[in-house]
């Protein structure tokens, strides 16, 4: 991978190919739990594959943790236009997310999206990384700049917050 | 050792990855069983939902936006080469190339505002140059010295742009004799033989400055020449002024001394 990096850093148009899909694939699982419609989860990765290519040159230390802080960026801009065009607040997402008839006994992909919005974003960070995008906990310690105990520490929270939430939105259903 | 809880957590989560079912796990860990549970069914279901699949023709747009970037971004090296090559050095290399060029272009052109005469693009550098140094000197000998020197310069300048265009620049009158005057106060403010060395010099300088005045005078052609006849006067009172000074017993009228030791010029 370093070698990869390395030849795009050179505009080497293969590597710079090679990379972009690589980049790609990793960040579209990350940002596809984070905004409602898979069309806007596709442009976010693409823009962030672009300034990835853009200030590439700039780039050190650990690659996957300097990409994924440019797509948690990317999300909060997307969130904060958003916010200022359509003068939505971040909250809408909250209560957009699931629609009424969809069934709340089982997991689906819009209840996590709704869920992982009332999580902070270091929980959200280490379920999406853990769960969705499947890293070891070396990997995301590495990705997140944190250490290991802190991961575990953040996955346990995270959890234990999300089966809070769900437990919430069950009872609110069934009342 | 009791270990704790988000490590127990950890331990199953990775165990359930490997196959083993929940209440096995769980029996390992009575104490945490309760609270453990539901995170681990949960931990579960997240495992459960399905990975989002990319799209090719997705992947192929952003590909397509990369590649229209790159090779615009060529076109602009192409076009700039002095661009591409700062561009592809270390910043370290950029920002020593920036000074670099700010200290030549100020270098240069102090360089060039050394010969600039009044009215000359490079001129009022010149004059911000001489305040800096005179600013930056510390000592009042140094001080005095830049004064004298000042003052040459002025008096240069008269004759050059007098000789240019036959008129004499009534700015540079005020500023050569008000550099005399100023060298003039700073010897007041030395004693013993500093003081004395540098009234020798404005002496000389003074008596420099009337012959050149006197000079312009008899080649003057304009009908007004009372600036010039009065700033003749203005050296002879000062020559005088400064022979008293160094010789006490020459004996001079208080209110010529005053006045030639303390004017400053302001024609206009």
């Amino acid at each position: 991978m370093a070698r990869i990096v390395e030849a795009a850093k050179h505009e080497d148009d293969d590597a710079l190919a090679k990379l972009c899909k690589y980049v790609y694939g990793k960040l579209f699982g990350y940002i596809y739990y984070r905004v409602r419609q898979r069309e806007d989860a596709e442009d976010l990765t693409s823009e962030v594959v672009l300034k990835m290519v853009k200030s590439l040159n700039t780039q050190k230390g650990n690659f996957l943790g300097w990409i994924y802080r440019i797509a948690r960026n990317q999300i909060i801009d997307f969130y904060r236009q958003r916010a200022r065009k359509q003068e939505i607040s971040l909250e809408s997402l909250k209560k957009d997310i699931p629609s009424p008839e969809e069934p709340r006994d089982y997991l689906t992909e819009n209840r996590m999206k709704e869920a992982l919005a009332y999580l902070t974003q270091d929980q959200s960070d280490v379920i999406t990384l853990k769960f969705f995008q499947e890293y070891n906990n070396e990997e995301i310690a590495k990705i997140m700049g944190k250490t290991v105990g802190a991961i575990k520490v953040l996955q346990f929270r995270a959890l234990k917050a999300l089966r809070e939430y769900f437990r919430k939105e069950r009872y609110e259903t069934r009342h | 050792m009791k270990r704790d809880i988000d490590e127990v957590l950890d331990f199953l989560l990775t165990e359930i990855e490997k196959g083993k079912r929940i209440e096995d796990c769980l029996k390992e860990f009575p104490e945490y069983a309760l609270e453990l549970e539901p995170l681990l069914r949960l931990a579960t279901e997240l495992n459960d939902l399905p990975k989002p699949e990319t799209r090719p023709e997705a992947i192929g747009e952003a590909l397509r936006k990369v590649r229209a970037f790159v090779a615009e971004r060529r076109q602009a090296k192409k076009r700039f080469p002095l661009v591409r090559f700062f561009s592809l050095q270390p910043a370290i290399v950029r920002v020593a190339a920036v000074v670099l060029l700010i200290v030549l272009i100020g270098w240069s052109s102090l360089a060039l505002s050394t010969r600039s005469m009044p009215g000359d693009f490079f001129y009022p550098i010149k004059l911000v140059s001489e305040k800096v140094q005179y600013i930056f000197t510390i000592n009042r000998e140094g001080k005095a010295e830049l004064r004298l020197i000042f003052a040459d310069k002025r008096t240069e300048e008269l004759v050059k742009m007098f000789n240019r265009n036959g008129k004499f620049n009534k700015e540079l009158l005020n500023a050569m004799l008000n550099e005399a005057q100023s060298a003039l106060s700073q010897s007041e403010l030395m004693t013993g033989s500093d003081s004395k060395m540098l009234l020798e010099k404005v002496a000389n300088l003074n008596q420099y400055q009337k012959k050149v005045l006197e000079g312009i005078r008899q080649r003057f052609c304009g009908y007004d020449t009372s600036i010039l006849d009065e700033a003749i006067v203005l050296c002879f009172e000062r020559h005088c002024c400064i022979q008293n000074k160094l010789n006490p017993q020459s004996g001079i009228e208080p209110d010529v001394y005053y006045r030639a030791w303390t004017r400053r010029c302001n024609w206009r």
